[in-house]
């Protein structure tokens, strides 16, 4: 089961439909990818011009969602999938959702920055924390999404244990914002929007981590959700 | 017929020979005749089932054996011999050649009609991190995801690579067709280029900035000083205060030119209306000319798509040159047309030309045609190199054609479809 080749359907069309789902979801991943880059740079030199470019292309996000919703509908009703096509069309309509919630969050770093940048403020050195999240997280999304691509259910159980990692980072970059919160009144609102961000990147992680484990249950046909990640991994590599 | 035929003929007579003989003898020629005949396929079988044996691991030593059998085994085992030699020929060339290709140090990718990955090099493993054993068969662009990427592909237009960054690097990739329906694919890692040429605009505009300042100071003291100095003092000055002014308008130039680099293509083009903006040079270079040439305008109602501020810069220093250029007297003609490979735009003058080896350089900054000549006519050296920049952002190619004493023509060409300014995405095209 591990090795799904679609290209053994006897009607060549049905093939052809089930790659180009593929590749649809895998370009809608790649612009995400580039959404999320592109914000997080308009907000380390608050850049205005190109976070409101990051915030104008999320309608594109958005039409490709709907986009590759309409072709798996249309594939569910004219081919009636079974087995590992029907998971497949299954795991890409969720991850498409979870992709265009990437894509919002991306947007709402990118309006965080719009609204630094109009408040005049600065970004300041000890917002290096948000630097190395973003790190994290975007080679996450990339690790995910080649997973997506590669079938590749050992990639994906390693991104769902970076996730961990995010979090704990997470929470230490909170801590040491609260820090500065107290110490100086003044610089809450700045922190608060930075805090936001970071929010968002922390959430970015987890919509990757849900698409890791589309990816599995797309391979293994196994749902992991809510499981521990321990039992998932002695789960399935028995 | 072959000698071993032959040799088994004559056994084969023999035999016959032999069993009518021994028949004739005994008066039991039909049963000798069989049992020899017998005898003679029993051997034959026996012979077939030892080829078949031997043809499973061919080897030097056949077995021993008489006639048409030992040809056999001696022409089977030349075939053999040949066919493991140019085998082992043709190993070594592929090997030889994949060696090669893998030390190439630039990213190679096979792909096939689909864009499937068929092949790569260790290079295009560690760029894109690719795996040997899963990725042969994936689309390519499902693992490079770089939208610019996904819309190149798509295009079917490989003519001019493609420029992108991803990560922290800026690759340069090239598709070229070949076979029936291979690509190959090659990327440079053009990183320390781009970030050399940044680097360079930079240092110009920066040094253009901090020279500004001085320049200005200095031309303004100038000013005053020749008010109040006496007669002795007026040569030297004004000498002083056309250079300082030759020197603003070269730093105005450069930092013009550092402008025009920083972005390869326009942002928000307009619709520029090429008769109205020729006519409004037209009238600024008859006055700049006060009436020492015969200027003649000749425009279409004609629009390109781009910045109407920058066009009229590049359209302002062709004719600028060809006043310069002309002797007095001389006649210059400004014009716009169009056919169906696009709008034309430029100027013809009757002034003193260039030979043609300097035409392809007379765009690099501060070129020279006359190296003896001093810029006594006034020009800064970066004029036709702001006309290049400005024509390249709005995919546009200047022309050049001249005959020393005879005169040039400067044309700038736009092409239709008006080139697509800013790369859109396409969306809704799934």
């Amino acid at each position: 089961m591990d090795n799904m080749n679609t290209t053994q359907h006897i009607s060549h069309q049905f093939n052809a439909e089930m790659q180009g789902l593929r590749n649809h979801v895998m370009s809608m991943g790649g612009l995400v990818e580039q959404q999320i880059i592109s914000a997080v740079e308009a907000l380390q030199s608050l850049d205005a011009a190109k976070a409101e470019k990051v915030v104008r292309k999320d309608h594109k996000v958005n039409a490709m969602e709907v986009s590759i919703d309409e072709e798996c509908a249309r594939i569910l009703a004219r081919r009636q999938p079974a087995a590992s096509d029907l998971r497949m069309v299954v795991a890409v309509i969720k991850t498409i959702t979870d992709l265009e919630r990437i894509g919002d969050e991306a947007e709402k770093i990118a309006r965080m920055a719009v609204h630094m940048s109009e408040q005049d403020s600065h970004y300041h050195p000890r917002y290096a924390g948000v630097q190395h999240l973003t790190s994290h997280v975007s080679s996450m999304v990339h690790e995910t999404l080649d997973a997506f691509a590669r079938l590749d259910v050992d990639a994906a159980l390693q991104v769902l244990k970076t996730d961990e990692v995010v979090d704990a980072e997470y929470q230490a970059f909170m801590r040491q914002m609260i820090t500065y919160m107290m110490e100086d009144p003044r610089t809450i609102s700045e922190v608060l929007d930075i805090v936001w961000a970071a929010r968002a990147l922390e959430r970015i992680g987890d919509h990757a981590k849900n698409i890791c484990e589309y990816v599995i249950y797309l391979v293994k046909g196994k749902d992991i959700r809510h499981i521990d990640i321990q039992e998932v991994e002695k789960d399935i590599r028995s | 017929m072959s000698k071993g035929l032959r040799q088994e003929l004559l056994l084969l007579a023999l035999l016959l020979l032999f069993a009518l003989f021994i028949g004739g003898l005994t008066g039991y020629v039909s049963q000798f005749l069989l049992v020899s005949m017998a005898g003679y396929l029993l051997w034959n079988l026996y012979n077939i089932q030892r080829l078949t044996r031997w043809l499973k691991s061919p080897s030097k030593n056949t077995p021993e054996t008489t006639g048409v059998w030992d040809e056999i085994y001696y022409q089977l085992y030349q075939l053999y011999q040949r066919q493991r030699n140019a085998r082992r020929k043709l190993t070594s060339i592929l090997s030889r050649f994949q060696e090669s290709t893998q030390a190439l140090p630039y990213a190679t990718v096979v792909l096939n009609e689909f864009f499937e990955i068929d092949w790569f090099n260790s290079a295009a493993k560690n760029m894109f991190d690719l795996h040997a054993s899963k990725d042969v068969g994936q689309r390519i662009d499902n693992l490079i995801r770089q939208p610019r990427f996904t819309m190149y592909i798509k295009s079917r237009d490989y003519d001019t690579p493609l420029e992108f960054s991803m990560g922290a690097n800026n690759l340069l990739l090239s598709l070229t067709a070949y076979g029936s329906g291979q690509y190959l694919m090659i990327v440079r890692d053009i990183t320390e280029r781009t970030k050399l040429d940044a680097m360079r605009r930079d240092f110009i505009a920066n040094a253009s900035h901090e020279l500004k300042t001085p320049i200005t100071v200095i031309s303004g003291f100038i000013e005053t000083m020749r008010e109040q100095s006496d007669e002795s003092l007026q040569i030297p000055l004004e000498k002083i205060q056309q250079q300082a002014s030759r020197m603003q308008l070269i730093l105005n130039e450069l930092l013009q030119l550092a402008r025009l680099e920083s972005e390869n293509y326009i942002d928000h083009p307009e619709v520029v209306d090429v008769e109205n903006l020729l006519d409004e040079i037209y009238q600024d270079a008859i006055v700049l000319d006060s009436g020492k040439h015969d200027i003649v305008l000749s425009s279409l109602p004609l629009t390109v798509d781009g910045s109407r501020e920058e066009l009229r810069m590049a359209f302002s220093n062709l004719i600028i040159n060809a006043i310069r250029y002309t002797p007095e007297n001389g006649k210059i003609k400004i014009f716009a047309t169009a056919d169906e490979a696009g709008v034309y735009v430029g100027v013809e003058d009757e002034g003193i030309g260039v030979t043609y080896e300097h035409i392809p350089r007379l765009t690099e900054r501060f070129y020279r045609v006359d190296p003896g000549r001093s810029r006594n006519q006034g020009g800064t050296g970066l004029g036709l190199a702001i006309v290049k920049h400005v024509l390249d952002r709005h995919r546009a190619q200047l022309v050049i054609q001249s005959r020393p004493g005879k005169g040039s023509l400067f044309r700038c060409h736009f092409p239709v479809p008006q080139a697509v300014i800013e790369p859109r995405e396409s969306v809704t095209q799934l």
